[in-house]
């Protein structure tokens, strides 16, 4: 088996550097949820302690955990789900701090924290508008001044404030704004403030507080519909590759296929790097695909199917399929090496 | 009442095998036996007296139909993988408001919803928002607005349900849960390259 993901980790330090230049003063918290948007989460966030990224946000707090094993005692990590009491017991012993967006959830740390006699450091999130986690800003005083009774007990501290826009108009995600705002305003002394992803925080400054949780542009995948990498600044970093296996007639075959994580809807439509140039992908079978062929095409040549070294990125092919970038990074099978330069 | 737990793809070991009774020839393991892992299933096949046709070892005989062996909308097999998640959190929705990304979904009446850990990492496609339902507390529900990366939100109207509760995203419909055809027909992706993710991205567990 030869298809791999291709990682260019020289191209993740510009794109966190170009990060940092856009949102300062506000600092960057890179998102490395899914392993990492499925980059491989040791490397990535190996190199991002060296090139001065100081956050990380994660959805569980295994992957936390993990963030912390690799990045060491001087990072911040933030993970905002918790499924059981073991979670939370871990987050106390890995210094992760917390988004709790549920009262239920609040309740439980705390009660968790004193059992221990540890103090848990929580982000309250507030929900304004997205309506998935988040306390609802008609639950938000009693929320708050729960937490604050915790604090002044020692089992909690509240570090930070934050919530998560929908995106779906400006007009929107301005009120949304001035929801969070007031949230921010109602917990005592200061408190780290963060709202906004890759898009609003490029597009508008006044989304950046704090703290900007960016993943999909650090890892270069720009918003479907929106500004090309080149007018953002950001470079994709990840390719799928896969070598040649057989050459027949008007094709060749290469050895990547649906259950690798190439969107078998992309067949017919995708154009991909060969050694002869751009071709068209034909079909996609389970373990491999087929590819027009070029002049002296030979087993062994190495195909560049989606992404930095294609002719379509991970949102081109997205947006031939209507969906986003994202989505197609993380079908890139897990099983498939990732190898880094 | 039980803590929420992350996604879970079930792999039926007696589905397997009463698959595996009903075909002859040499079954397709490669890809960790298409995600439901192949040192589970490898001897499950073996003992039913089929070839394999592995990553290290491919052949050139012809290969069992997917969709008879692993149970997949095509064929008639029972369906040897199910996908669940759990209730994180629930809340009151307004009518009128929306629900994630975009607010493709908006409240018509006052309604409650369910977070439920489960997204399009996890190979619950992001397409499925608005148009799949998920199987909870005996019931089918919508999943509204946008799927996520790692979450999704159902709609639960006026269903008893708490934090920790399970949710069947697919599964055996002959159980009551959603099967995968819909899956199939809404994305237009094939169900071997759906099953294959989902096997590869949750935590899986054998099952009788």
């Amino acid at each position: 088996m030869t298809a791999r993901v291709e990682v260019d980790l020289e191209a993740f330090a510009r794109n966190l550097h170009r990060i940092r230049a856009t949102v300062a003063p506000a600092q960057h918290l890179l998102v490395v949820k899914d392993d990492a948007y499925g980059h491989g989460l040791p490397a990535i966030v190996g190199r991002a302690v060296d090139e001065g990224v100081a956050w990380f946000g994660t959805f569980d707090v295994a992957t936390a955990v993990a963030v912390r094993q690799t990045g060491g005692a001087g990072c911040r990590v933030l993970a905002w789900t918790v499924y059981d009491e073991a979670d939370i017991d871990a987050a106390l012993e890995a210094d992760i701090e917390l988004g709790v967006g549920d009262a239920t959830l609040l309740g439980d740390v705390i009660e968790r924290a004193r059992a221990l006699g540890a103090c848990a450091r929580v982000h309250l999130k507030v929900d304004t508008g997205l309506h998935r986690n988040g306390i609802r800003p008609e639950e938000w005083a009693a929320a708050v001044a729960r937490g604050q009774d915790a604090a002044a007990a020692g089992a909690v501290r509240i570090e930070g404030v934050w919530s998560h826009i929908a995106e779906a108009s400006d007009a929107e995600d301005d009120a949304a704004r001035t929801t969070f705002m007031s949230a921010a305003d109602a917990v005592e002394g200061p408190v780290l403030r963060h709202l906004a992803a890759s898009a609003a925080a490029f597009a508008r400054p006044e989304f950046r507080f704090d703290l900007v949780r960016i993943g999909a542009f650090a890892y270069g995948i720009r918003p479907e519909g929106g500004p090309s990498e080149g007018e953002l600044g950001i470079e994709p970093i990840a390719t799928l590759s896969a070598e040649v296996v057989e050459v027949a007639g008007g094709d060749v075959r290469v050895d990547a296929g649906s259950l690798d994580g190439l969107d078998s809807r992309l067949a017919g439509r995708l154009q991909v790097a060969t050694p002869g140039g751009a071709r068209r992908l034909g079909a996609v079978a389970e373990t491999s695909a087929r590819v027009d062929a070029w002049e002296d095409a030979c087993v062994g040549d190495r195909v560049d199917l989606i992404g930095r070294g294609a002719p379509s990125t991970a949102t081109d092919a997205a947006e031939m399929l209507g969906t986003i970038g994202e989505e197609i990074v993380l079908r890139f099978s897990p099983r498939l090496p990732r190898r880094y330069r | 009442m039980p803590a929420p737990r992350p996604v879970r793809a079930q792999i039926s070991s007696s589905a397997l095998a009463q698959n595996a009774r009903r075909v002859h020839g040499v079954a397709d393991v490669r890809r960790d036996a298409y995600g439901h892992g192949l040192s589970v299933c490898a001897p499950l096949l073996a003992e039913a007296g089929l070839g394999l046709c592995t990553d290290e070892h491919e052949t050139d005989a012809e290969l069992i139909d997917a969709a008879e062996l692993w149970g997949l909308p095509a064929g008639t097999g029972r369906p040897v993988m199910s996908l669940s998640g759990s209730v994180l959190s629930t809340k009151v929705l307004r009518a009128g408001e929306g629900v994630s990304y975009g607010y493709s979904f908006r409240a018509s009446h006052d309604t409650r919803v369910a977070l439920v850990c489960g997204g399009y990492a996890q190979g619950i496609v992001r397409e499925l928002g608005n148009r799949a339902r998920v199987g909870i507390a005996g019931a089918l529900v919508p999943i509204v607005g946008r799927v996520a990366m790692d979450a999704c939100v159902v709609d639960i109207g006026e269903l008893e349900i708490a934090r920790g509760d399970e949710v069947v995203f697919f599964g055996d419909p002959a159980a009551g849960v959603p099967g995968l055809d819909v899956w199939v027909s809404v994305t237009g992706l094939s169900a071997v390259e759906i099953v294959s993710l989902v096997g590869a991205r949750a935590a899986r567990e054998v099952t009788a």
